[in-house]
C-alpha cells in the first residue's frame, strides 16, 4: 500500500480517500488499512521533526485521519483502534488564567494518533481540579499548556499540589506554550518543557515505549 | 518645569527615531511594552481597571513617575479595549475579561478565537463584505448584535424603491430598536473611557514620556486568521481553498490600507503590527511567501511612502522569516523580537530595520538577578553597538516581580551607554 502512504504523507486528501476505500473494496482487512495510516503519520512526525512540516500539515494529517477512519472503522469490527493496548494515559488541560486551547489540541491529537490515551479536561481549570483529576484517572503524563506568561505560576500551582498530595512521583509533568522555556521548566518543576507538538510524542514513547 | 517637560519629550523622541532610523542616538534606547505590569506594582488589579479604568492610568503614571529612563510608553493600549460596563451592555462575546468569564481576577483580557465564518462562506463574504460582516459576523459577537441579523441585504440598497418598504418594515421589529438602545448605551459608557485614555495621554506627556505607537493595524493573513475562519481553519484553508483564501486577504489587505490611510491623517507617525499567524511553526517558507508576507510588505511599503514607521511585534519565533522580511521598508521598521534572538536579528536585518528586544519574558519573570544582568549586559555588547537598537522585552508583560524589573531597570542604566 506504498501509493496510500504517500498519498497520505503528501497530504493529497482526495486521492488518499479513494485508496482507502478502494484497498477496502479489493479485500484488505480495515487492521491493514489502519496500520498504513499509522506508517504514513510516523512519516509526516518525523518531517515535522526535520522542519519540513510544520502546524498546518499537522493539522491536515488530522483531519486526513478522522475522514479515513469513519471510512476504515466499519471494517474493524473486533479490532478496533481503541482495542489496542495503548502507549500511555496522558491527562491535558489549559491551567488557570489561560483560555487558550490550541496548542493543546495540536498536542492531544498527535499524542491520540501515536497511540497515547488522551483526556482533555478543557481550559482555564483550577490546580485543585487538575490534581483531583490526576488522583482520580491516574494518567502517567499530566500535560500543562498555557500561551501566555500569567499560566507560570498557576503550572507552578499544579506541581506543588502535586507535590503535597503525594502524587509528584507517579506522574510526569509536561508543561508546553508560547513563552515556554527551560528557565520556566525548572521554576515550575516539570520534568520536561515542549514548544511543538511532536516533543510530547517523542516524550511519551521515550518514557512508555518499552511499558 | 514646561521647558524641562519639553525638552524630555524631544530627548526621548529623538532618541527613538535616531534608532529607527538606524542611527547610534546618546544612548541605548529603553522602550519596554510593559502592558499592565504596572497594576499589582501600585494595589491595582486588572479586573479593577475593567471596572474603573481610571485606575489602569492611576498606576501607569505611577510607574511613569518611578522610572525615568524610559523614553517611550508601550503597552498601555493593550490593557483596556473598553469597560466591563460596555461589555455587558453590549453582551461581547470576543473578548474574555478577568473577573467576569475568566475566573482569575489579576490576569488581562484574551480573545476568543472561533470560525466566525465558515470554509463555505468565502463567496458570500467576497461578494458583499460589508452585507457579510454586518448580518452575519457582528451578530456572532455580540447579544446586543444579534438583530442585526434581521436587517435586509445590503444588496437591495441599490433597488429603487422597493427598498423603502423592506427597509420600513426591517426597522418595525422591537429587537433592532433594543439593539440601538443597547449600542447608545453602550457608546456613551465606552465615551467616557476614550474620555480616560485621553486625559492618560495627556498626563504621560505632562510627564514628558511620549507614546510609542498611535495607532494598531492587522496584517491581513491575520485578520483571517484570528477573527475570521481561526488559525485552525486557516491552516486548512491553505490546502482547500487557496485561491479564495488569498482574495479574502486582498480584501483585508485594502481595508487596512484604509486604516493606515486614516492613522496618517489624524497625525500618526508610527504604527503597531503585532503579528500572530506568521510564526516558524505556523507555516513552511513557501506558504509564508505565497499566504502571510505579500500583503503585509505592501502594507509596510505604503506606511514607509507616508513616512510612517511600523513596530511590528514578532511574536513567538521568526528566526526563519529574517531574510525575507529585513528589507521590506528600510528606515520605516522597527521589529520587536519575542523569541527571536536580537544579536541574530540585528545581525540578519540591522542594515535596514531597528530592532527591539533583548529581554526575553521567561527571563524577567523567573531568571535570577544574575541571569537578568547577564542577559542585558549580552545584547548590549553584541546588538547596541552601532545603533539601529532599541532594549526591550520580548512581549507584553502581564505580571513580573518589581524586584526583577528593578534589575533589569539598573542593568540597562549600567550597560545601555554608548
Amino acid at each position: 500500500m506504498k501509493d496510500l502512504i504517500d498519498a497520505i504523507v503528501a497530504l493529497n486528501e482526495d486521492e488518499a480517500l479513494e485508496l482507502t476505500k478502494s484497498y477496502l473494496a479489493k479485500g484488505k482487512s480495515g487492521r491493514e488499512v489502519f496500520d498504513a495510516y499509522q506508517t504514513a503519520m510516523a512519516e509526516i512526525g518525523a518531517l515535522f521533526e526535520k522542519h519540513e512540516y510544520f502546524v498546518p500539515e499537522l493539522i491536515m494529517s488530522g483531519e486526513l485521519m478522522q475522514a479515513a477512519s469513519d471510512i476504515i472503522k466499519p471494517a474493524m469490527a473486533g479490532s478496533s483502534a481503541s482495542d489496542e493496548k495503548k502507549l500511555c494515559k496522558a491527562l491535558v488541560v489549559t491551567v488557570q488564567g489561560d483560555i487558550h486551547d490550541i496548542g493543546k489540541n495540536i498536542a492531544a491529537m498527535m499524542m491520540e494518533i501515536a497511540g497515547v490515551e488522551v483526556k482533555d479536561i478543557g481550559v482555564d481549570v483550577p490546580a485543585d481540579k487538575i490534581v483531583a483529576e490526576v488522583k482520580a484517572w491516574q494518567p502517567d503524563l499530566l500535560g500543562l499548556s498555557g500561551l501566555l506568561t500569567l499560566a507560570y505560576d498557576p503550572m507552578k500551582d499544579v506541581v506543588d499540589q502535586l507535590t503535597k498530595a503525594g502524587l509528584r512521583d507517579k506522574v510526569k509533568v509536561l508543561i508546553g506554550g508560547g513563552q515556554i522555556d527551560e528557565n520556566v521548566r525548572k521554576y515550575v518543576g516539570a520534568d520536561v518543557f515542549a514548544t511543538d507538538a511532536m516533543v510530547n510524542v517523542t516524550y511519551a514513547k521515550e518514557q512508555f515505549g518499552g511499558k | 518645569m514646561a521647558d524641562n517637560v519639553q525638552q524630555l519629550l524631544q530627548e526621548r523622541t529623538a532618541r527613538f527615531n535616531t534608532a529607527v532610523k538606524l542611527g547610534q542616538p546618546d544612548r541605548v534606547p529603553f522602550a519596554p511594552n510593559v502592558g499592565g505590569m504596572p497594576f499589582n506594582w501600585f494595589g491595582v488589579k486588572y479586573a479593577e481597571t475593567f471596572q474603573d479604568p481610571s485606575r489602569a492610568a492611576y498606576a501607569w503614571l505611577e510607574f511613569l513617575k518611578a522610572y525615568p529612563l524610559i523614553d517611550a510608553r508601550a503597552g498601555f493600549w493593550a490593557c483596556l479595549p473598553f469597560s466591563a460596563k460596555t461589555k455587558q451592555l453590549l453582551g461581547y462575546k470576543l473578548l474574555n475579561f478577568p473577573g467576569i468569564d475568566i475566573e482569575d481576577d489579576n490576569v488581562g483580557f484574551q480573545f476568543v478565537e472561533e470560525e466566525y465564518m465558515k470554509a463555505t462562506d468565502y463567496d458570500a463574504f467576497l461578494h458583499n463584505p460589508g452585507d457579510f460582516g454586518l448580518r452575519k459576523l457582528l451578530p456572532q459577537f455580540a447579544e446586543a448584535f444579534k438583530s442585526l441579523a434581521l436587517l435586509p441585504n445590503l444588496d437591495g440598497t441599490a433597488r429603487g424603491y422597493g427598498t423603502v418598504g423592506e427597509w420600513c418594515i426591517a426597522f418595525t421589529k422591537d429587537e433592532l430598536w433594543k439593539s440601538f438602545e443597547a449600542f447608545r448605551e453602550a457608546g456613551k459608557e465606552h465615551l467616557k473611557t476614550v474620555g480616560i485614555i485621553r486625559k492618560f495621554n495627556e498626563e504621560a506627556l505632562a510627564l514628558g514620556f511620549p507614546g510609542m505607537i498611535q495607532g494598531t493595524v492587522t496584517a491581513p493573513f491575520d485578520v483571517v486568521s484570528d477573527l475570521l475562519r481561526g488559525t485552525v481553519g486557516t491552516m486548512k484553508d491553505m490546502f482547500r481553498n487557496g485561491d479564495k483564501l488569498l482574495k479574502l486577504i486582498d480584501w483585508a489587505e485594502s481595508y487596512q490600507a484604509g486604516v493606515l490611510r486614516g492613522l496618517k491623517a489624524n497625525g500618526a507617525t508610527r504604527v503597531f503590527f503585532p503579528l500572530h499567524k506568521g510564526i516558524d511553526p505556523f507555516m513552511n517558507d513557501a506558504q509564508f511567501r505565497k499566504f502571510y508576507w505579500p500583503s503585509l510588505d505592501r502594507l509596510h511599503k505604503l506606511c514607509a511612502s507616508m513616512d510612517l514607521t511600523c513596530v511590528d511585534v514578532l511574536q513567538h519565533a521568526w528566526d526563519s522569516r529574517l531574510e525575507i522580511i529585513a528589507d521590506t521598508a528600510p528606515g520605516h521598521m522597527v521589529y520587536n523580537c519575542e523569541q527571536t534572538d536580537v544579536v541574530k536579528a540585528k545581525k540578519v536585518m540591522g542594515k535596514s530595520a531597528c530592532i527591539l528586544g533583548g529581554m526575553p519574558l521567561s527571563t524577567l519573570l523567573v531568571g535570577s538577578p544574575d541571569d537578568i544582568r547577564d542577559q542585558v549586559k549580552r545584547v548590549m555588547q553584541e546588538a547596541a553597538p552601532g545603533g539601529g537598537f532599541i532594549m526591550g522585552v520580548g512581549g507584553s508583560i502581564i505580571n513580573c516581580p518589581r524586584a526583577n524589573f528593578d534589575v533589569f531597570y539598573e542593568a540597562v542604566e549600567q550597560y545601555g551607554k554608548y
